[in-house]
């Protein structure tokens, strides 16, 4: 099994090849948002090192989002292109489970008492995107969805807290932009404060496209990818009609 | 504040005096109906901020993008919209985020959208060459900035103009 | 790569509101050309004014790109090079066409060549009327722009004038909206005109004798100003009135701009070359002066992606291919400058 993971739902671009077990090749560019230069020449940069063409993938795996909507879109329609071309099945994961789900891969023992992960991702305006993850320690840590991703003020994130009064622990850009008014929050901890550690192997605060992978070829070995819709998450509820009075 | 232009060359001297108050990250909103003149407004502020190419009409492409001395200055309308979710589409916090300076013409339809900004409200005046200028501030980040612009402006205060703060 | 009249190119168009897709051959044989309004988004879109594009890009890309290659009778890997508009356009709109033309490219391992949109209008008339006498004089002028190209050959041209603020299109869209005779602006001035007296209200002709700039925005502000002063004229004599001043300007700087290059053409391109009065005010001034008078058909004025797979052909031909790390270019220029500081070359 060989998935191509493409991320590009941030700032960041990040792409990487691997499997459920391992990943073989990633590469990402931190911020600049320069996702539709460098998207193109990062895949053929991993591919060649790896020494695979695109048709010898299993599938392509692609962040929907929510994030930016700009960047979604190169990593969605270059996902589909890619796809369609090779005839490879495309699996789609939202930002927040992949950010979430990166906690297994750079600090699990982040997890250890606590009980949920909060994913949180900027999303201007005020606002933030979050979903929530129940840990199952049973299962040596685990995540399960428990709250799907969604849009709202932070104030609305922090009153859904307080209601929990769960050990949580949070990570994401939110996490970090707003991490002065997430302290009133009693058991919370942004991802890194338990153990110190501080020198992840990527930013855990945004999402990353081994994480991604590590998910797909997951839902891709348990044959859970038919139908899977591929459009972009844009969590942003369809708005009313401009008023325009004069024009 | 309210501001008396009478020609099409005053309107331009105000919008270069609100130029030279602005700082990067900042957004304008340009009111008024059409043919009002908020593309001369947008013209006049570019120019003031050492944009050299020519500054066109946004319509068509929704959002042009110069550079200036000190930032890129993006130039948007959003005349052709319909749903207040393409407002959000456009992400111009995206580029004031950037330290860029955004100028939105039409903004006003969507200026809680917008977040903090200067708006300038262009009106027809009575000749068919002047304009009735109203220019006030949404959010705190206009706050200092504020007596300093109502001051540099007194020159096109008009005459029956209540002063008010904001 | 050796390129001929065998070399077939997919060309990919999202600068503004259609998505389009075309296979074209040898640079003018057009094996197929789609548009997205070919296809039922009406339904889903309700019909509306062409939008903010972006999201319906992203939807509808693969599926315009698939119904061109299928059209045109041949498979995917019969496609030897990709070309995508690169700019100028709307940012988001752009990079869905960018991704996608790249990702093409890539995965059937042929050359990618960015188009400037505009330089592909140029391409245009060339592809109904392959043997065009060159120098000719274009007036591209559509929603987003007024220009007058100085074209020697193709892929060979100059830049003589341009709007200095609004585009003649734009001034089309408004003024129609402001009279309140219908949606889109061009068509329906087009048809109120047809009822009204050109000669009834003067209206300006800004920088008529004045170098081969444009200027729109002084004719929309004096419109609606005489409306306002004058509420009882009727619509149809202000947008006849109306079309003829913008119609008067576009053709005499037209053809003093050919005859000061001592053009044998002027071509007509954009979607306001659709216009029936500047059709045919342009055909009976320009054959009058001795000039060819090129007036290319509706589908080929408008937006579509047969113009730039031919100028992906030429380019090709001419320059070979773009790099894989090529960007979108809102603001690109018509002579490929970019504004300094752009997305991709930021201070």
């Amino acid at each position: 099994m060989k998935i191509l993971g493409i991320d590009t739902s941030s700032e960041q671009v990040s792409v990487a090849v691997g499997d459920d077990v391992s990943i073989s090749a990633s590469f990402q560019l931190a911020s600049d948002r320069r996702h539709v230069e460098s998207l193109i020449p990062a895949i053929e940069l991993l591919l060649r090192n790896i020494g695979i063409s695109i048709h010898e993938l299993s599938a392509i795996a692609v962040d929907l989002g929510p994030g930016l909507f700009t960047g979604m879109r190169v990593g969605i329609t270059t996902a589909l292109t890619l796809s369609d071309i090779a005839e490879l099945p495309l699996i789609g994961l939202d930002s927040l489970q992949v950010l979430a789900h990166g906690i297994e891969r750079v600090a699990l023992q982040e997890l250890d008492d606590a009980e949920i992960v909060v994913p949180i991702l900027d999303a201007r305006r005020n606002q933030v995107y979050w979903s929530m993850h129940r840990i199952d320690h049973a299962l040596g840590g685990l995540l399960e969805e428990i709250r799907e991703p969604r849009v709202g003020e932070i104030e609305e994130l922090i009153e859904d807290l307080l209601d929990r009064s769960q050990r949580s622990v949070v990570l994401g850009t939110g996490a970090v932009k707003y991490a002065e008014s997430l302290v009133e929050v009693p058991d919370l901890a942004l991802l890194g404060e338990r153990t110190g550690v501080q020198n992840f192997a990527f930013n855990p605060h945004l999402p990353h496209a081994s994480t991604l992978v590590s998910l797909a070829a997951k839902k891709y070995a348990a044959g859970r990818i038919q139908g899977d819709p591929i459009a972009p998450i844009y969590l942003r509820a369809p708005d009313a009609e401009i008023q325009w009075l004069t024009r | 504040m309210n501001l008396f232009a009478s020609s099409p060359i005053a309107t331009r001297e105000i919008a270069a005096v609100v130029a030279s108050y602005l700082r990067l990250g900042d957004t304008v909103v340009l009111a008024g109906e059409m043919g009002a003149g908020k593309t001369l407004v947008a013209q006049g502020i570019c120019a003031a901020l050492g944009v050299t190419d020519p500054v066109t009409s946004p319509t068509f492409n929704l959002v042009h993008s110069y550079a200036g001395n000190d930032a890129m200055v993006h130039h948007a309308d959003l005349y052709r919209l319909k749903n207040r979710d393409e407002i959000a589409d456009l992400a111009l916090e995206e580029f004031s985020q950037q330290g860029g300076i955004v100028l939105i013409e039409w903004g006003d339809v969507g200026d809680d959208i917008i977040g903090e900004h200067l708006e300038i409200r262009i009106s027809l005046g009575e000749q068919d060459e002047s304009r009735d200028i109203e220019i006030r501030a949404v959010g705190k980040r206009w706050e200092l900035r504020w007596p300093r612009l109502v001051a540099a402006t007194k020159l096109f205060a008009s005459a029956d103009a209540e002063w008010v703060d904001q | 790569m050796h390129i001929d009249n065998s070399t077939v190119v997919l060309g990919i168009e999202s600068s503004c509101d259609e998505t389009a897709a075309a296979i074209v051959m040898g640079g003018n044989d057009v094996l197929s050309s789609v548009v997205s309004s070919q296809i039922d988004i009406h339904a889903k879109f309700g019909g509306v004014v062409p939008e903010v594009a972006s999201r319906a890009h992203l939807e509808l890309m693969q599926p315009v790109i698939n119904e061109a290659i299928q059209l045109a009778g041949i498979g995917a890997e019969r496609i030897n090079a990709v070309a995508t508009t690169i700019g100028p356009g709307l940012i988001g709109a752009l990079l869905v066409g960018v991704s996608a033309g790249k990702a093409m490219a890539y995965g059937l391992d042929v050359p990618f060549i960015g188009v400037n949109h505009l330089e592909a209008h140029l391409y245009a008339a060339l592809l109904e009327e392959p043997h065009l006498p060159f120098p000719a004089v274009v007036l591209l002028v559509s929603g987003g722009n007024t220009l007058l190209i100085h074209m020697t050959a193709p892929g060979e041209y100059s830049l003589l004038g341009a709007t200095i603020d609004d585009a003649a299109g734009e001034a089309f869209d408004k003024i129609a909206r402001f009279l309140d005779i219908g949606y889109p602006g061009g068509p329906a001035i087009d048809a109120a005109a047809q009822l009204g007296n050109p000669q009834s209200i003067e209206f300006p002709r800004a920088m008529l004798h004045d170098g081969l700039d444009f200027s729109f925005s002084g004719l929309k502000t004096s419109v609606i100003n005489y409306v306002r002063k004058n509420p009882d004229v009727a619509s149809h004599d202000i947008a006849a009135s109306f079309q003829c001043a913008v119609v008067d300007v576009l053709v005499v700087k037209t053809l003093r701009a050919a005859q000061q290059v001592g053009a044998k053409s002027i071509v007509l391109g954009g979607g306001v070359a659709a216009n029936s009065l500047l059709r045919s005010e342009m055909q009976r001034v320009g054959s009058g002066a001795g000039f060819h008078v090129a007036l290319p058909s509706k589908a080929m004025c408008t937006d579509n992606a047969a113009m730039i797979a031919s100028a992906g052909w030429y380019r090709l031909r001419d320059h070979g291919p773009s790099g894989l790390d090529i960007g979108a270019i809102p603001h690109l220029s018509l002579t490929g400058s970019t504004v300094r500081g752009n997305r991709g070359e930021r201070k």
